[in-house]
């Protein structure tokens, strides 16, 4: 099948802005199995609280969205560091196994998908948009205006991280941690602390990726399973832990899937990613960035 | 470690620890099995069946459940049936087929119900039926549109709702009336999307559209739709009708999507088949500018004329909970009224009388007379309602209420005719 | 001293056990009522998944999120073999769980040379894209409406034969598996769940066990999903959905990991439970999933690892 130019960049742009969001998500995904050695299985819930959160603002107390995304984020750090000291800590202190870790989140995540669908409702929800509906036209090439803003936005947050963890002194914390956890105790880090904020800030990103794309793709009690179990995909792909493994492999992954649509078939949409993990765990389990860990 | 004394009793402890759990349930259970005296003299139990819980489409399985009350007071009202109260139970089915034949053993077994109504599902329905079959138990099928229901034909199974099949025919005709070259069917990837799908492509070629019809399979999961979106926008005749075979969100995704890139509504008028209708409070956050002009097929419109029946239900429903009823409140009220109604007929609860009954009843319902086909070919034709009532209308404004949207099709119930921009 | 407590325990524990199997023989004959002997049948279906998930996760440590496909992928395996091929169904069955195992090695053999994690990555991208496979597939599999499947005992109106067929496979697994754990191969899975660089030190040959447990879990997951879409004569999607997951690991959570009796007493619970809480409705999964948290936050050895730890031997918590 022969696509035209304008098809061709009009499916990249929307394969990179939908990559900026999986980049949002992965990105804490890796930072808190690098410093931790946890797969937050409820990630894709912390996305749909995010959500919520901004809905309620907005719709409740008619926040507007810009003043309401920072609040969201702030409530969402909350709740990361709450999760990590309450439930992940006890698991990390004791040094049970990576199952223990792997069934608390998952049930978690099971907690937050019905706790919403029992008190937010089973029905989908659309925030208010960040900026009403409007398209960009370059030609014959149309954009959707609102998307591209609200990805600015989460490429911002996204930039704002990486100065957080290479610039400050809690960001070096968390790459030594990730180095080498033993020795980061050594030299007087306080290791729970450090995973505290990188729950904490893994939350954050999730929330601000489910407040900025829900009025985009609507808010219901599931809305993060997809975007989550993307982002399980994306890390393996950039090499587990490795933030610009994630970031590079969330914009693959939007363009694949994109381009995928069009030049394959719309229906298996959702199984590309998977297919891509499978082929990275196949050729180079330890993704593109990775380097080859030996099981702990 | 303590002394070895205590080995016997600590014996004991273990066998009564493990098997209390068993006994106690063992126990709650044989409790529950026991018929509750004196039941049988005073009232009559009708079963109902629907999912009221994930991963059951529970908004629906309420609404159903609301309508199917009303039913069963209005019959209270008027003295009950064969002088006894009625009595509804219902059972959530929770959308999984295991669970649905539960719910029918616990209804026949348990609660010695002699007919059941309800279900959204049709994976369930497929499932409750054999239960209902296997004991001779009529079963109503409310609010579910397989065409696999009806083309089984089991003597027990009784369809008030429309199916597929019969709503494909009324779009093809509408597509077609309404002068429509090229259309594009963009189906989720379910059941019910693809016989949708299916039905309709060969219903417009019965009627002899000799347009193109294109149908592409889509990820019901999916967000984002704008690459096969952007690939039809592309071709060189582009599709000037989309109907979307798609249960939200991904059917609202698209009309956004679509609307995003410019090929609704100025290239495409875009015909949802599944929720627009009802979901409206849901639709219009979801599309906002792209609503505007969009079609959509629903088996009720608040501007349909009901029956004198039909607007009674409809006062009760919105003076209790404050808003217009869906259709799936008037699904639910006319499978009950039909299986109320047919208990009335025969004048007994003996399952077999009420099949009879059913067979041949003939009984105002909101919506028209109820009556079950016996007509085997069609296959689905096969006790099916066919006069049920089905509508395209058509948003004309931004945020429009189905209260204030026309009905454009069938003309005997038009309140207006299609705008395009 | 050691020893003998633990003799003294196998034989109070062996004890327990034959008096709840003979009450579980028993039961129809007390319990006259089809409803309630379904939802044992169901409940003995569930059993056996939180038995053969507890294998993985308890004993070897991998937290596998393709159990429900497995048991999916038997049931349409055997299903849609015995419509198409006319073939006796027991020998559908069979090649259920052969489908099945085969999968799971070849999930096996991708991910469980690597970090833990990655084996639970890959078995979730699998369960995904079956899940995928299986609703868009329509022609074949009939989406998500479900296949239509045939009655194991044919037209038989009652469930009592059911009932015996689901305790007896029930009874087959718990004592092969109790067999295998306590066998050399057995110690050998245990070695390789406590610590992988152990047992290699040991010379065991960590990554043939690890595919080896898989394989015997999933195997027998994929034969009970043919036997249960036998038993509700419908095949669907529903099988291997993330509720029917999440309840397999509650099942086994609540029960006990790492013990046998645990998921078997968790899954009769649960699903009595559920079925007498009916009404609760949406509470449901949201009550499974705090019982989840709160049994690995506080009580990890769940109800049969209590038991045995606090009455059995007299030990405090």
């Amino acid at each position: 099948m022969v696509i035209e130019l304008t098809a061709l960049a009009e499916n990249l742009i929307v394969g990179l802005l939908m990559g900026s969001f999986y980049a949002l998500m992965a990105v804490g995904l890796s930072l808190m199995f690098s410093v931790m050695r946890i797969v937050n299985f409820a990630h894709g819930e912390f996305y749909a609280l995010g959500g919520y959160i901004l809905y309620y603002l907005t719709t409740l107390f008619g926040l507007n969205n810009f003043l309401a995304l920072p609040l969201v984020m702030a409530g969402m750090f909350a709740i990361g560091l709450t999760v990590e000291r309450l439930l992940l800590r006890p698991l990390l202190v004791e040094a049970l196994g990576g199952e223990y870790a792997i069934i608390t989140t998952f049930g978690i995540s099971l907690f937050i998908v019905n706790f919403a669908i029992a008190f937010f409702g089973p029905e989908y929800k659309t925030p208010p948009s960040f900026v009403p509906i409007f398209r960009i036209s370059l030609g014959t090439l149309y954009v959707s205006g609102d998307r591209v803003l609200v990805s600015l936005i989460a490429a911002g947050i996204l930039l704002a991280t990486c100065l957080i963890i290479y610039k400050t002194r809690i960001g070096l914390a968390m790459r030594a941690t990730a180095q080498n956890r033993d020795g980061a105790m050594l030299c007087g880090i306080e290791v729970f602390k450090t995973n505290m904020t990188a729950t904490g800030l893994a939350a954050m990103l999730a929330g601000a990726a489910g407040a900025l794309l829900s009025p985009i793709m609507l808010l219901f009690p599931e809305a993060g399973s997809i975007p989550a179990t993307k982002s399980y995909v994306v890390i393996a792909l950039g090499g587990m832990g490795s933030l610009p493994g994630a970031i590079i492999g969330s914009i693959v992954l939007g363009v694949v899937e994109s381009l995928g649509t069009v030049l394959l078939s719309a229906a298996y949409r959702d199984a590309y990613s998977f297919l891509v993990l499978i082929t990275v765990l196949l050729l180079r389990p330890q993704g593109i960035f990775g380097v080859k860990v030996r099981e702990v | 470690m303590s002394s070895k004394g205590g080995i016997g009793a600590k014996t004991l402890y273990i066998i009564v620890g493990l098997v209390a759990v068993l006994v106690i349930a063992v126990g709650v259970a044989y409790y529950l099995s026991l018929p509750p005296a004196g039941q049988e003299v005073q009232v009559i139990k009708i079963g109902g069946v629907g999912p009221l819980s994930a991963p059951g489409a529970s908004i629906q399985g309420v609404e159903l459940k609301k309508g199917i009350e009303i039913a069963v007071e209005l019959i209270n009202q008027e003295g009950g049936l064969l002088g006894k109260k009625v009595e509804l139970v219902f059972e959530d089915t929770q959308g999984t087929p295991e669970k649905g034949t539960t719910a029918m053993e616990k209804l026949i077994m348990q609660d010695k119900v002699p007919i059941v109504v309800g279900e959204y599902h049709s994976s369930v329905f497929l499932a409750e039926m054999e239960v209902a079959r296997k004991y001779g138990i009529p079963i109503i099928d409310a609010s579910a549109w397989s065409s696999t229901i009806r083309t089984k034909q089991y003597r027990e199974v009784f369809a008030t709702a429309p199916c597929t099949a019969l709503n494909a025919e009324h779009e093809a005709k509408f597509i077609v009336a309404s002068g429509f070259k090229n259309v594009l069917i963009l189906a989720e990837d379910t059941d019910y999307g693809i016989d949708m799908a299916r039905d309709l492509t060969s219903a417009l070629r019965r009627l002899g559209f000799n347009g193109s019809v294109v149908t592409e399979i889509v990820s019901r999961t999916a967000k984002d739709f704008t690459p096969t979106l952007l690939k039809y926008k592309n071709l060189p005749t582009p599709p000037d009708i989309i109907v979307l075979p798609a249960t939200p969100p991904a059917g609202f995704l698209i009309i956004k999507q679509a609307y995003e890139i410019g090929l609704v509504p100025e290239i495409a008028l875009a015909y949802e088949v599944t929720g627009a209708g009802d979901r409206y409070t849901e639709l219009w956050p979801a599309v906002g500018d792209g609503g505007k002009y969009l079609v959509y097929f629903t088996p009720y419109s608040p501007r349909i004329t009901l029956t004198s029946l039909g607007d009674k239900v409809r006062e009760i429903y919105k003076s209790r909970y404050g808003a217009e009823p869906t259709y799936i409140v008037f699904n639910g009220f006319d499978a009950a009224w039909a299986a109320l109604h047919a208990i009335k007929k025969a004048g007994s609860t003996t399952p077999s009388a009420l099949i009879k009954a059913l067979e041949t009843l003939d009984i105002m319902g909101t919506r028209g007379v109820i009556k079950f086909s016996n007509a085997t070919s069609p296959a689905y034709y096969y006790h099916q309602w066919l006069e049920v009532p089905v509508l395209t209308c058509q948003y004309k404004e931004v945020n429009q209420a189905p209260t204030e949207s026309d009905i454009i099709y069938p003309p005997e119930f038009a309140t207006g005719t299609l705008v395009k921009p | 001293m050691d020893i003998d407590v633990r003799a003294l325990l196998s034989r109070r524990i062996n004890i327990a056990i034959i008096a709840g199997a003979v009450l579980l023989l028993l039961l129809p004959l007390i319990l006259r009522h089809e409803y309630w002997i379904y939802v044992f049948t169901i409940g003995y279906y569930y059993a056996i998944l939180a038995l053969t998930w507890n294998i993985m996760a308890g004993y070897l440590r991998r937290v596998s999120f393709a159990h429900m496909a497995l048991a999916a992928i038997g049931a349409y395996t055997s299903t849609l073999t015995i419509i198409n091929f006319k073939i006796p169904l027991v020998l559908g069955m069979f090649l259920g769980m052969v489908v099945g195992a085969l999968s799971s090695l070849f999930i096996g053999y991708l991910s469980l040379r690597l970090r833990g994690v990655y084996f639970t990555l890959s078995t979730l991208a699998f369960a995904e894209i079956f899940r995928i496979v299986v609703t868009v597939e329509y022609q074949y599999t009939r989406g998500s409406l479900g296949l239509e499947a045939p009655k194991l005992l044919g037209n038989i109106l009652t469930y009592v034969p059911y009932y015996y067929v689901a305790l007896a496979f029930l009874g087959a697994v718990t004592i092969l598996t109790h067999l295998m754990l306590n066998s050399g191969l057995g110690l050998r899975v245990k070695a390789v769940g406590d610590s992988e660089e152990a047992a290699e030190a040991l010379g065991i040959n960590s990554a043939r066990i690890k595919v080896f447990t898989f394989l015997y879990s999933s195997a027998i997951a994929s034969l009970a999903g043919a036997f249960y879409g036998h038993l509700i004569g419908l095949v669907s999607p529903e099988i291997c959905g993330f509720e029917q997951l999440a309840l397999v690991i509650a099942m086994s959570v609540v029960g006990g990991l790492g013990t046998i009796p645990g998921p078997i007493i968790g899954a009769l619970l649960i699903e009595l439970l559920a079925e007498y809480l009916r009404g609760f409705g949406i509470y449901r999964y949201l009550i499974l999933a705090a019982l989840i948290i709160v049994t690995i936050r506080f009580f990890r050895q769940g109800i049969f690892g209590w038991v045995k730890k606090r009455v059995l031997l007299g030990v405090g918590m």
